[in-house]
């Protein structure tokens, strides 16, 4: 009888630990670079993807932990950085880090720009200045009009990088699930 | 050459005149304490704030409430007009579903003007018009185009300097009169920290699930056509801002920051388990660039000198000569509806149906005043 309960001991033990794998650990990483709630918009996307990533706005470098994909969504917002607390250069700081980690550790990178036109200036080309020469890929809503400057083109210039465009956020759908799919991860 | 001197008839003239210009211009500003008429739709039942706090009861911060219960179980959704009454969009918004609304599922709480006092007077120096008009079904309805702060007649002196009570922040005198900087209230304070402290009591005894603040911004300002929502209605904001842009009725959003006290967007969400939201639409009529401020700008927004800051580049909304009221007014109705529609799916039994709200093209096509209902209006005397 001793024995039984031991063994079942065991197996909680170690069907909890399966459990707590496909509950906390996801294959994506999200994270926001500039502050803005673009990134939450992303979230909602992945949903409807059935994918739940690991979201913190504010990752460091060492919250990486064993996930395939870091999505990067860049766009500033000075209320984001106020509700953060940090400055637009403590920003940049943490989103090299967190980039230069993932690329360490073989993650693909996926950088994705959401707010069109009205998340370009100043404030916002510093973080994509920042982030997208780090990209395996990249996605634009409203290319034509986000990038009327080429600042994109220009920061994946050299690198055999498409620049996927959608229409709107909601639109990121099929361009993120083609993306994602082509590296193994739905 | 005649002589221009006077005569002691003609300072007694000159005396009349000026008394019946300060009797006609008094009466005028009175006539602003005057309540506008609403005509909320039927199923709605009248309270005041002071339901609440019943410290209110008998003061002229005692705003209406208007509660329509479904009787079907679900979610409660709070929306609040009138924080600033020089931004009518957000009165207008909270009016058109007082007046149409017919809840199905869970219960609606509308308060149109929220700063009674606020709509009684106007801004020193901004030469705002006291009212404008819309056209309705048989007839004119009226409303007032009240100021930012509350009235001066209530609160005043205004400190150098506005402590907030909570946090310590400082801010400039003239906030402690401004309802969004107030929250979460005092009970024994002053008028408007009093009425912030109302509807706090409010949202908690109603356990009101989702919660608007409507106002305007002026078209130069960063955070216009935007939605301010608190960290726990972040995703529930990320769905109604992508469904929107679907649409073609872009909501910019923008987190509600966490060091900015005082705030409904921010305060509302700490203080009670409703999921804040805080939307702006670009009001020329409130703007630093404008030119004449009379009842037509607010009512169209057109304005040239906002015409030539669109095409340099200086505006965060497409303008493209005009800004309407029926626009501004669209755009919160609208989003307000989608945020309704997906209650449910972040909040369990949080669902509310309403029906009777004119859709965006409708409200565009028809004009606001196509939805209201005729009143009477003692005030204009059917003028």
């Amino acid at each position: 009888m001793k024995i039984r309960f031991s063994a079942f001991l065991s197996a909680l033990a170690i069907a909890s630990t399966l459990m707590a794998g496909v509950s906390f650990a996801s294959d994506v990483a999200l994270t926001s670079v500039g502050q803005s709630p673009d990134a939450m918009m992303v979230k909602v996307v992945l949903k409807s993807l059935k994918i739940v990533p690991d979201y913190e706005a504010l990752m460091k470098a060492e919250e990486l932990s064993g996930q395939k994909v870091l999505i990067a969504v860049v766009g500033g917002s000075s209320k984001g950085l106020g509700a953060a607390g940090i400055d637009k250069d403590q920003e940049v700081a943490r989103s090299k880090a967190l980039l230069e980690k993932a690329k360490a550790d073989n993650m693909k990178i996926l950088v994705m720009h959401v707010g069109g036109p009205g998340r370009r200036g100043a404030l916002s080309d510093l973080f994509i200045s920042a982030a997208v020469p780090f990209a395996d890929a990249l996605i634009i809503v409203d290319k034509d009009n986000t990038d009327m400057d080429g600042l994109f083109s220009k920061l994946v210039e050299g690198k055999s990088i498409e620049i996927l465009s959608a229409d709107n956020v909601r639109g990121t759908k099929e361009p993120l699930e083609s993306v994602l799919s082509s590296w193994g991860v739905i | 050459m005649r002589s221009s001197r006077g005569t002691a008839l003609t300072a007694a003239a000159l005396c009349v005149a000026v008394a019946l210009i300060c009797f006609v211009s008094a009466r005028s500003f009175l006539a602003m304490r005057l309540p506008d008429p609403v005509a909320p739709a039927q199923g709605f039942e009248r309270y005041n704030l002071s339901h609440w706090f019943p410290a209110l009861k008998g003061s002229p911060g005692d705003s209406d409430v208007y509660i329509q219960d479904s009787g079907v179980p679900g979610g409660t959704v709070f929306i609040m007009g009138g924080t600033h009454p020089n931004e009518p969009s957000g009165y207008m918004a909270a009016v058109v579903y007082l007046e149409r609304a017919k809840v199905t599922k869970g219960r609606l709480i509308v308060m149109p003007f929220a700063n009674a006092t606020a709509m009684g007077h106007n801004s020193p120096q901004e030469a705002s018009p006291q009212y404008f008009s819309l056209d309705v079904d048989g007839g004119t309805r009226w409303f007032r185009y009240g100021s930012r702060a509350t009235n001066p007649v209530y609160q005043w002196p205004a400190p150098d300097i506005y402590i907030h009570a909570q946090s310590g922040q400082k801010l400039d005198g003239g906030s402690k009169s401004n309802l969004n900087r107030a929250y979460p209230g005092v009970p024994d304070d002053s008028l408007t920290q009093q009425v912030a402290y109302g509807i706090i009591q409010l949202l908690n005894k109603e356990k009101v699930d989702l919660a608007f603040d409507l106002h305007e911004a002026s078209p130069e300002y960063p955070v216009v056509n935007a939605i301010v929502a608190h960290n726990r209605a972040m995703e529930l904001a990320a769905m109604v801002s992508m469904e929107l842009e679907m649409a073609g009725i872009p909501m910019r959003l923008e987190p509600s920051p966490v060091n900015f006290r005082g705030l409904s967007h921010r305060e509302w969400g700490d203080h009670s388990d409703a999921l804040a939201i805080l939307m702006e639409t670009g009001n020329p009529s409130q703007g630093r660039l404008r030119g004449k401020t009379d009842a037509a700008l607010a009512v169209t927004g057109k304005d040239k000198a906002y015409l030539k800051a669109a095409a340099l580049g200086r505006l965060f909304i497409p303008y493209e000569g005009d800004q309407t009221l029926d626009l501004r007014t669209a755009r919160h109705v609208t989003s307000m509806k989608m945020f309704m529609d997906m209650l449910g799916d972040v909040k369990e039994g949080g669902d509310v149906e309403v029906e009777g709200i004119p859709s965006f093209d409708d409200m565009m096509e028809r004009g606001i005043g196509a939805f209201l209902s005729p009143v009477e209006d003692d005030r204009f005397d059917g003028k």
